[in-house]
Protein backbone atom coordinates (compact mmCIF):
# COMPACT_ATOMS: atom_id res chain seq x y z
CA UNK A 1 0.00 0.00 0.00
CA UNK A 2 2.85 2.40 0.80
CA UNK A 3 4.37 2.10 -2.64
CA UNK A 4 0.93 2.45 -4.18
CA UNK A 5 0.39 5.73 -2.34
CA UNK A 6 3.81 7.06 -3.41
CA UNK A 7 3.05 6.21 -7.02
CA UNK A 8 -0.46 7.67 -6.93
CA UNK A 9 0.65 10.90 -5.29
CA UNK A 10 3.42 11.21 -7.86
CA UNK A 11 0.84 10.69 -10.60
CA UNK A 12 -1.25 13.38 -8.91
CA UNK A 13 1.67 15.80 -9.44
CA UNK A 14 1.16 15.18 -13.15
CA UNK A 15 -2.58 14.73 -13.43
CA UNK A 16 -3.76 17.38 -10.95
CA UNK A 17 -7.04 15.71 -9.94
CA UNK A 18 -9.03 18.62 -8.41
CA UNK A 19 -10.62 16.60 -5.61
CA UNK A 20 -7.26 15.30 -4.46
CA UNK A 21 -5.67 18.71 -4.96
CA UNK A 22 -8.23 20.22 -2.56
CA UNK A 23 -7.43 17.62 0.10
CA UNK A 24 -3.70 18.22 -0.29
CA UNK A 25 -4.16 21.98 -0.22
CA UNK A 26 -6.15 21.82 3.04
CA UNK A 27 -3.44 19.74 4.69
CA UNK A 28 -0.69 22.05 3.46
CA UNK A 29 -2.58 25.08 4.78
CA UNK A 30 -2.72 23.50 8.21
CA UNK A 31 0.93 22.50 8.30
CA UNK A 32 2.76 24.61 5.73
CA UNK A 33 5.47 26.60 7.41
CA UNK A 34 5.29 24.56 10.58
CA UNK A 35 8.68 23.22 11.55
CA UNK A 36 9.12 20.14 13.66
CA UNK A 37 11.90 19.84 16.27
CA UNK A 38 13.87 17.76 13.76
CA UNK A 39 13.57 20.47 11.13
CA UNK A 40 14.70 23.10 13.62
CA UNK A 41 17.86 21.14 14.37
CA UNK A 42 19.09 21.93 10.87
CA UNK A 43 18.70 25.67 11.26
CA UNK A 44 20.75 28.25 13.13
CA UNK A 45 19.16 30.85 15.37
CA UNK A 46 19.01 33.18 12.37
CA UNK A 47 16.95 30.63 10.50
CA UNK A 48 19.72 29.72 8.07
CA UNK A 49 21.10 26.27 7.33
CA UNK A 50 24.09 25.41 9.48
CA UNK A 51 27.40 27.11 8.44
CA UNK A 52 29.04 23.72 7.79
CA UNK A 53 26.72 23.30 4.79
CA UNK A 54 27.79 26.69 3.41
CA UNK A 55 31.50 25.83 3.91
CA UNK A 56 31.00 22.60 1.99
CA UNK A 57 29.56 24.55 -0.94
CA UNK A 58 32.76 26.60 -1.28
CA UNK A 59 34.73 23.51 -2.24
CA UNK A 60 32.29 22.32 -4.86
CA UNK A 61 33.74 24.49 -7.67
CA UNK B 1 -1.77 7.76 -40.78
CA UNK B 2 -0.77 10.68 -42.96
CA UNK B 3 1.93 13.10 -41.90
CA UNK B 4 -0.68 15.87 -41.61
CA UNK B 5 -2.86 13.78 -39.28
CA UNK B 6 0.14 12.92 -37.12
CA UNK B 7 1.10 16.60 -36.90
CA UNK B 8 -2.43 17.60 -35.93
CA UNK B 9 -2.59 14.81 -33.36
CA UNK B 10 0.69 15.90 -31.85
CA UNK B 11 -0.37 19.54 -31.72
CA UNK B 12 -3.55 18.54 -29.94
CA UNK B 13 -1.63 16.39 -27.46
CA UNK B 14 0.95 19.12 -26.92
CA UNK B 15 -1.74 21.71 -26.23
CA UNK B 16 -3.51 19.40 -23.81
CA UNK B 17 -0.50 18.15 -21.86
CA UNK B 18 2.12 20.89 -21.95
CA UNK B 19 0.99 22.44 -18.67
CA UNK B 20 0.77 19.08 -16.89
CA UNK B 21 4.20 17.98 -18.09
CA UNK B 22 5.74 21.37 -17.23
CA UNK B 23 4.20 21.42 -13.77
CA UNK B 24 5.40 17.89 -13.02
CA UNK B 25 8.93 18.51 -14.30
CA UNK B 26 9.24 21.86 -12.52
CA UNK B 27 8.23 20.12 -9.31
CA UNK B 28 11.18 17.73 -9.65
CA UNK B 29 13.90 19.87 -11.26
CA UNK B 30 14.80 23.16 -9.62
CA UNK B 31 16.92 24.53 -12.47
CA UNK B 32 14.54 26.30 -14.85
CA UNK B 33 16.68 25.77 -17.96
CA UNK B 34 17.19 22.08 -17.24
CA UNK B 35 13.47 21.71 -16.59
CA UNK B 36 12.65 23.33 -19.94
CA UNK B 37 15.09 21.01 -21.69
CA UNK B 38 13.49 17.98 -20.05
CA UNK B 39 10.00 19.17 -21.06
CA UNK B 40 11.25 19.50 -24.63
CA UNK B 41 12.77 16.02 -24.48
CA UNK B 42 9.44 14.63 -23.30
CA UNK B 43 7.55 16.05 -26.25
CA UNK B 44 10.21 14.96 -28.72
CA UNK B 45 9.67 11.42 -27.45
CA UNK B 46 5.89 11.84 -27.61
CA UNK B 47 6.18 13.06 -31.21
CA UNK B 48 8.44 10.20 -32.20
CA UNK B 49 6.29 7.55 -30.54
CA UNK B 50 2.78 8.89 -31.03
CA UNK B 51 2.10 6.60 -33.97
CA UNK B 52 2.97 3.62 -31.74
CA UNK B 53 0.64 4.60 -28.90
CA UNK B 54 -1.94 1.91 -28.22
CA UNK B 55 -4.97 3.10 -26.27
CA UNK B 56 -5.84 -0.50 -25.44
CA UNK B 57 -2.75 -0.74 -23.26
CA UNK B 58 -3.01 2.55 -21.38
CA UNK B 59 -4.72 5.90 -21.48
CA UNK B 60 -2.94 8.77 -23.22
CA UNK B 61 -2.52 10.50 -19.86
CA UNK B 62 -0.81 7.47 -18.33
CA UNK B 63 1.39 7.04 -21.39
CA UNK B 64 2.59 10.64 -21.37
CA UNK B 65 3.06 10.54 -17.58
CA UNK B 66 5.26 7.47 -17.97
CA UNK B 67 7.39 9.14 -20.64
CA UNK B 68 7.66 12.25 -18.46
CA UNK B 69 8.61 10.34 -15.34
CA UNK B 70 11.21 8.23 -17.19
CA UNK B 71 12.73 11.34 -18.81
CA UNK B 72 13.07 12.98 -15.39
CA UNK B 73 14.68 9.79 -14.08
CA UNK B 74 17.15 9.80 -16.95
CA UNK B 75 17.97 13.44 -16.23
CA UNK B 76 18.90 12.67 -12.63
CA UNK B 77 20.83 9.56 -13.55
CA UNK B 78 22.92 11.40 -16.11
CA UNK B 79 23.40 14.49 -13.98
CA UNK B 80 24.08 12.37 -10.86
CA UNK B 81 22.00 14.67 -8.71
CA UNK B 82 19.94 13.61 -5.77
CA UNK B 83 16.31 14.20 -6.51
CA UNK B 84 15.05 13.36 -3.07
CA UNK B 85 12.86 10.59 -4.35
CA UNK B 86 13.26 7.00 -3.37
CA UNK B 87 14.69 4.61 -5.94
CA UNK B 88 11.69 2.45 -5.16
CA UNK B 89 9.43 5.02 -6.77
CA UNK B 90 11.18 4.63 -10.08
CA UNK B 91 11.49 0.88 -9.82
CA UNK B 92 7.90 0.08 -9.10
CA UNK B 93 5.99 2.49 -11.29
CA UNK B 94 4.57 0.63 -14.20
CA UNK B 95 3.80 -2.32 -11.99
CA UNK B 96 0.69 -4.19 -12.96
CA UNK B 97 -0.60 -3.67 -9.43
CA UNK B 98 -1.41 -0.03 -9.97
CA UNK B 99 -3.67 1.45 -12.61
CA UNK B 100 -2.66 5.05 -13.15
CA UNK B 101 -5.92 6.58 -14.20
CA UNK B 102 -8.01 9.57 -13.18
CA UNK B 103 -10.47 7.12 -11.67
CA UNK B 104 -7.80 5.73 -9.36
CA UNK B 105 -7.02 9.24 -8.14
CA UNK B 106 -10.74 9.75 -7.47
CA UNK B 107 -10.79 6.57 -5.39
CA UNK B 108 -7.72 7.75 -3.53
CA UNK B 109 -9.48 11.04 -2.78
CA UNK B 110 -12.54 9.15 -1.50
CA UNK B 111 -10.35 6.89 0.63
CA UNK B 112 -8.68 9.94 2.17
CA UNK B 113 -12.01 11.67 2.78
CA UNK B 114 -13.25 8.78 4.88
CA UNK B 115 -10.29 9.14 7.26
CA UNK B 116 -10.22 11.50 10.21
CA UNK B 117 -8.62 14.86 9.47
CA UNK B 118 -5.53 13.97 11.45
CA UNK B 119 -5.05 10.59 9.75
CA UNK B 120 -5.63 12.21 6.36
CA UNK B 121 -3.00 14.82 7.13
CA UNK B 122 -0.52 12.12 8.14
CA UNK B 123 -0.97 10.33 4.82
CA UNK B 124 -0.69 13.52 2.75
CA UNK B 125 2.32 14.86 4.66
CA UNK B 126 4.12 11.52 4.49
CA UNK B 127 3.35 10.36 0.95
CA UNK B 128 2.80 13.61 -0.91
CA UNK B 129 5.00 16.09 0.95
CA UNK B 130 7.64 13.47 1.75
CA UNK B 131 7.87 14.21 5.47
CA UNK B 132 9.06 11.55 7.87
CA UNK B 133 6.63 10.26 10.49
CA UNK B 134 8.94 11.65 13.14
CA UNK B 135 8.73 15.11 11.62
CA UNK B 136 4.95 14.84 11.35
CA UNK B 137 4.73 13.78 15.00
CA UNK B 138 6.64 16.94 15.90
CA UNK B 139 4.33 19.15 13.87
CA UNK B 140 1.20 17.54 15.30
CA UNK B 141 2.64 17.53 18.79
CA UNK B 142 1.92 13.87 19.37
CA UNK B 143 4.27 11.00 20.15
CA UNK B 144 6.14 9.16 17.42
CA UNK B 145 4.72 5.82 18.56
CA UNK B 146 1.16 7.18 18.32
CA UNK B 147 1.81 8.58 14.84
CA UNK B 148 3.04 5.17 13.73
CA UNK B 149 -0.16 3.62 15.09
CA UNK B 150 -2.40 6.18 13.36
CA UNK B 151 -0.40 5.73 10.15
CA UNK B 152 -0.77 1.93 10.22
CA UNK B 153 -4.52 2.19 10.89
CA UNK B 154 -4.96 4.69 8.08
CA UNK B 155 -3.08 2.47 5.62
CA UNK B 156 -5.19 -0.50 6.65
CA UNK B 157 -8.45 1.38 6.18
CA UNK B 158 -7.36 2.80 2.83
CA UNK B 159 -6.17 -0.58 1.57
CA UNK B 160 -9.57 -2.13 2.37
CA UNK B 161 -11.38 0.69 0.61
CA UNK B 162 -9.13 0.67 -2.48
CA UNK B 163 -9.36 -3.10 -2.81
CA UNK B 164 -13.14 -3.07 -2.65
CA UNK B 165 -12.98 -1.71 -6.20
Amino acid sequence: MEKTLKVLFDFQNFSGNPRLAKIISETEKRYCGTLSDDDLKNLSAAGEPFPSEKTEDKFND
Amino acid sequence: MTELCEKQDFERVYAEYKDKVSRYVRGKIANIHDAEDVVSDVFVKVLNRLSEFDENKASLSTWIYTITRNTVTDYFRTSKQVCGLSEDLFCTIGSDEITLEEETLERLAKALEMLSERSRDIIVLHYYSGETLKSIAGKMDISYSYIKLLHAKALNAMQKFMNEG
